[in-house]
């Protein structure tokens, strides 16, 4: 007689899962948690935010912070006055600086990129690694020649010193992206625009930086993201509101003795916004399938 | 309206050489077609044609004029690229009106042609989508109505049907000729497909290594090819060609082969021991399951049904010969047959070099 043996369905329980999604979520905690202080700080009173234990959530929620830039109160002028005052400005100094070298990367960049992409010419290859080794040399390194060089021309304190700078930074780097960027588009675009009888310059301003513009649009948000986080240059080459960047005057308010920290949360968050912007604005670009459709597929 | 004439066109890439001194003259209104295997030239050809290569000697004349020096821009030529190349960032209508645009043609004539076109081309309710939403076909269609809707001297075509599916390019085919009698201009097709070749045009130019091999209508290259190559490009499936020798038995022109030996009732003026090739084209043996006066025993190597014919391969002393025959044929693998060559449709070419020694006579071409 034999009896059949019945084996009951055991419910595994997904260890593996359950481990990946704890390590996903406690990685993006890390990553979030930070930021969602710093907001939420901003929105608190100093005594709430410094109470223990912490209010996570703003409990009486102010724009006091906020609004100290424009109109700082009395314990605002007191601690970290200057700083205060000063952030409006450098961040009207940041945004013009980031801006400016985000421009003037590309319409370098583009040049050169393009040359690289479609020309073939002797030492291409060596100038492009050359291009890349200027990035290996650590800024502290030229600093003292860059500050000297700018104090000869008159510069001190102004954007175009801070944008010639950044530009030299982020010029190999943009160039680097761009030209695999270009080379990925496909010839027969330019050649077909040619036989549609555009000119060299039609041929490229109506089709091929089109074609190109999620390429175009990650240099440049590279570019201005160098720019606007600058901090060691901006240190040496500006000194007062009329260059000062974001960053520098952020570390003002840490190296206040008084400091507030409610103040310099909001600092911080304003200084977030413009990138966040941006990024938000060419987010889709980015992503872009770039010549989706337009050769075989 | 042009008549695009090449005249010692030379092109080498580095120290490839890609075209030879090639002569050409493209008639107006005329289809001509640049058949050859990849890396031919045919390609380059085109390319300079149109003015996206330059040649690095010779000269191309549009109607008589020298046009080598123009860039592509300033040349009378619209072009259908085998990658279609369409604006990825620009709707089909503006991808077809494009042209039109840079030539400074009114928007309201553009609005009304690149309607005109693609209403010929069947794609109307295509015109405010974007490349990316279409599908092959349609991206060729967009391809073809960028160029028809232009008014040029000529249409180049590089391979356009080449990444359709099977059915799609029948259909498209008979379109792209049906369209150039529409429009009557003058198109050069450039193709690696031989069907495409004799299907679609007025006269067919066989390139080879950068050379014309041979240039004339697709009768008279299927009926009569200049050499070797010629004929065995050209025909699906390709020409039998059995290696032998001349050889005079009885007065009789024969050839002669280890598999065959094989009446010659034309030829040229080759000596009795000249090494030749014999090609017969598989539409032009016969199989018997009997045996024929004149036919030699082989034995069914394989047979491939296409429907209306089956393509036999027959084995004859170690010679592979395929014979086109009509449906049914009942023979098994490895069962006898005989072959027969019909003697009034067989080529002969020189083994040196490939030249036609003879070929069907004129008559005999239906």
């Amino acid at each position: 007689m034999s009896t059949v043996v019945q084996v009951p369905l055991r419910y595994r329980i997904p260890w593996k899962k359950i481990a990946l999604y704890v390590l996903a979520i406690a990685f993006g905690l890390y990553l979030v948690l930070p930021f969602y202080w710093i907001v939420a700080m901003s929105f608190m009173h100093e005594a709430d935010a410094l109470s223990v234990p912490p209010h996570w959530v703003p409990v009486n929620p102010t724009l006091e912070n906020y609004l100290g830039f424009v109109n700082p109160n009395s314990a605002q002028e007191l601690v970290g006055g200057r700083a205060v005052s000063e952030t409006p400005y450098s961040l009207r100094n940041s945004l013009v600086v980031a801006s400016a070298t985000a421009v003037l990367n590309l319409v370098l960049a583009t040049f050169a990129a393009y040359s690289f992409s479609r020309l073939k010419f002797k030492g291409s290859q060596v100038l492009l690694v050359l291009y890349l080794l200027t990035r290996m040399v650590p800024g502290i390194a030229i600093i003292i020649p860059f500050y000297l060089l700018m104090r000869q021309f008159g510069l001190l304190d102004t954007y175009l010193a801070l944008i010639l700078s950044y530009t030299t930074f982020a010029l190999p780097i943009t160039i680097w992206i761009l030209k695999d960027f270009f080379r990925s588009v496909p010839r027969e675009l330019e050649e077909a625009a040619r036989v549609d009888r555009c000119g060299w310059f039609r041929t490229m301003w109506s089709v091929f930086l089109p074609v190109a513009a999620p390429g175009l649009v990650a240099a440049a948000v590279f570019a201005f993201m160098t720019a606007w986080n600058e901090f060691m240059f901006a240190l040496f080459l500006t000194s007062t509101k009329a260059a000062k960047t974001i960053p520098v005057v952020a570390a003002n308010f840490a190296t206040d003795f008084n400091t507030q920290f409610t103040v310099m949360a909001a600092a911080g968050v304003l200084a977030v916004v413009p990138p966040l912007v941006l990024a938000l604005l060419f987010q889709r670009k980015l992503v872009q399938g770039m010549a989706a459709g337009s050769v075989k597929g | 309206m042009a008549e695009v004439r090449l005249e010692g066109i030379t092109k080498s890439f580095g120290s490839k050489l890609v075209v030879d001194d090639l002569n050409l003259t493209i008639r107006d209104q005329e289809f001509l077609t640049l058949v050859g295997p990849s890396g031919c030239g045919k390609s380059t050809t085109l390319r300079m044609i149109c003015g996206l290569e330059r040649a690095n000697s010779g000269n191309v004349y549009f109607d008589g004029k020298p046009v080598s020096w123009l860039p592509a821009n300033k040349r009378d030529v619209a072009m259908v690229f085998q990658s279609y190349a369409l604006y990825p960032h620009k709707t089909v209508r503006q991808n077809i009106g494009f042209a039109l645009k840079m030539m400074r043609v009114p928007k309201a004539t553009i609005d009304e042609q690149v309607l005109q076109a693609a209403r010929t081309l069947d794609i109307e309710d295509l015109l405010d989508r974007k490349p990316r939403e279409l599908s092959g076909g349609q991206r060729q269609r967009v391809a073809l109505g960028r160029a028809i809707v232009r008014d040029a001297g000529a249409y180049l075509l590089d391979e356009p049907l080449s990444n359709l599916d099977a059915q799609l390019r029948v259909l498209m085919r008979a379109e792209i000729k049906r369209l150039h009698v529409d429009v009557a201009r003058t198109f050069i097709y450039v193709t690696h497909d031989q069907v495409e070749a004799m299907t679609m045009s007025d006269r067919i130019a066989v390139m080879r290594d950068g050379i014309i091999q041979q240039c004339a209508t697709p009768e008279e290259i299927y009926e009569r090819p200049a050499n070797r190559f010629v004929a065995s490009f050209m025909g699906s499936p390709p020409m039998n060609f059995v290696s032998g020798r001349l050889a005079d038995v009885d007065g009789v022109r024969m050839f002669r082969s280890d598999a065959l030996t094989q009446e010659i009732t034309l030829y040229g003026d080759q000596p009795a021991d000249a090494e030749v090739v014999l090609g017969v084209r598989p539409e032009d043996v016969s199989l018997s399951p009997t045996p024929v006066a004149g036919y030699r025993q082989g034995r069914v190597f394989v047979s491939e049904p296409l429907g209306p014919d089956v393509l036999v391969t027959v084995r004859i002393e170690g010679e592979l010969v395929k014979a086109r025959v009509p449906t049914p044929f009942r023979l098994g693998h490895d069962a006898p047959v005989y072959v027969g060559f019909n003697p009034q449709r067989l080529h002969l070419f020189a083994a040196s070099d490939g030249a036609a020694l003879q070929a069907p006579r004129q008559e005999a071409v239906a």
